[in-house]
């Protein structure tokens, strides 16, 4: 037996004992995110840089009235920047009058999608540019600027996995935003995935996502608001309340007769969600 | 070591390719296009058993890492693929160009399947998944997987002539 056959055993020999005794299972698990998120990135790095490049031979007009539109409405919300920063002051001094807790205590983390679905394509999530070293850590609320985007679920080095809420496996605890003479109202929000048209199509839309497990008397006794709003409740997981979700476009009494059951149509456009942002050390509520 | 170095280069790019390109749809699932297994199948039917083994490992280890796949599993059945394969093989019979599509097809639904059983087992199969649901998502991408393992058959053993690395181990291959 020659020598590189020696050091292929002896490799072979040494990862089966460190899987098979568990030893360094955590960095196995993490290694694969690890070993992948620089092609990534560098990946989405040059994309950018050829769509930087390549679409002011295209779209040179659209990309001139879009600056536009982004200057006015730069400096709308820097007028309103100006206006929150006294009513955000004066919202801390009646939060401390009264002893109510901090309003939100998140830190929002930018970040970047680099990819779809992982290894399989089961489960839909999607891998992000930041990771531990960023304080990211499982369980944050990942936002889109109009409505909450997904989980964190698994958290490496400098990527993360991301859970989306349009996952089946998804739950998350909303209320409904009601008038204040409605009492309030909860429900378990979970995914219902994607379908395609047919057997052999490339395309998928995302369904409607549902809201579970609400009060069956609502709707009958308390007649719901068109396009009530979905929001987040802050129970459980970290997530802050009062995050969009979505809109309840319909409700109905499921089949057992005991709960209320509702569609909600998701606040994000999942095909483009914009700028995405993870909300680290979050608590409280937005 | 030149062929750890392909190997891993290898490894490195199906990784890539297999997160960032996007999944096959069919019905409630989407499947990805298998390029792990794909290289872990260039060295089933080429290369010595010791590297054979070891690219069953590391294949799985990384497909399990860049999914919410129970860690082990990936490596589980692959390295038993590459123990059938292995005790089936005949290194001097001559491998024509695309020889590896049916063995690809193959290897993706058997992976399919077992991914499915692991996840019964553990507890953890996505909501609404069904076996006949995902046999079909899994055939669908086992033609796409089938293309990729050719593929990847015809660059590997390309590279590795190229770089001197085959002539290398087929002198090493004897034990």
């Amino acid at each position: 037996m020659n020598k590189t056959s020696k050091i292929w055993i002896f490799l072979l020999v040494l990862t089966g004992i460190l899987m098979a005794t568990g030893w360094a299972k955590g960095f196995f698990s993490s290694f694969a995110p690890n070993f992948v998120y620089p092609m990534e990135n560098g990946l989405r790095f040059l994309v950018r840089g050829a769509e930087r490049r390549i679409s002011p031979f295209f779209n040179a007009q659209k990309i001139l009235a879009r600056n536009r539109d982004l200057e006015d409405e730069v400096a709308r919300l820097r007028l309103d920047a100006v206006i929150l920063r006294s009513i955000s002051a004066e919202n801390r001094e009646l939060r401390e009058s009264c002893n109510l807790p901090e309003r939100v205590n998140a830190r929002p983390v930018r970040v970047e999608p680099l990819s779809y679905g992982g290894s399989l394509g089961w489960w839909q999530t999607v891998t992000i540019n930041k990771g531990e070293a960023s304080g990211i850590k499982p369980g944050d609320a990942v936002v889109a600027l109009d409505g909450l985007y997904g989980i964190v679920r698994k958290v490496y080095g400098k990527s993360s996995l991301v859970e989306l809420i349009t996952d089946p496996n998804m739950r998350i605890s909303c209320e409904l935003e009601l008038p204040r003479d409605y009492p309030s109202v909860r429900g378990i929000l979970h995914g219902d995935g994607w379908k395609t048209e047919g057997g052999f199509s490339f395309l998928a839309v995302s369904e409607p996502l549902r809201l579970d497990y609400m009060k069956r008397e609502l709707g009958r006794d308390f007649p719901l608001p068109p396009r009530t709003g979905v929001v987040t409740s802050g129970l459980g997981e970290k997530i802050p309340a009062g995050i969009r979700v979505g809109w309840l476009v319909d409700s109905f009494v499921d089949s057992d007769g005991l709960y209320r059951r509702g569609r909600v149509l998701s606040a994000v456009d999942f095909a483009k969600p914009g700028p995405l942002f993870v909300l680290a050390d979050a608590g409280g509520r937005l | 070591m030149l062929d750890f170095a392909i190997m891993a280069a290898a490894l490195l790019l199906a990784s890539l390719l297999q997160s960032v390109l996007p999944g096959i749809p069919f019905g409630d699932l989407s499947v990805k296009i298998q390029f792990l297994p794909a290289v872990a199948l260039y060295y089933f039917r080429r290369r010595p058993w010791q590297m054979s083994l070891s690219a069953a490992l590391w294949a799985g280890i990384l497909i399990d890492g860049l999914s919410l796949l129970p860690f082990g599993i990936s490596s589980f059945v692959l390295f038993a693929c590459a123990l059938v394969y292995l005790a089936a093989r005949d290194l001097k019979a001559p491998l024509p160009r695309w020889s590896a599509l049916a063995p690809g097809a193959i290897l993706t639904v058997v992976l399919g399947f077992f991914w499915s059983a692991g996840l019964l087992f553990a507890g953890r199969l996505p909501q609404g998944f069904t076996f006949l649901g995902a046999a079909a998502a899994f055939l669908k991408a086992s033609v796409p997987s089938a293309v990729a393992a050719a593929l990847a058959d015809m660059a590997l053993s390309g590279t590795e002539r190229m770089t001197g690395a085959l002539e290398e181990q087929e002198e090493s291959a004897v034990i």
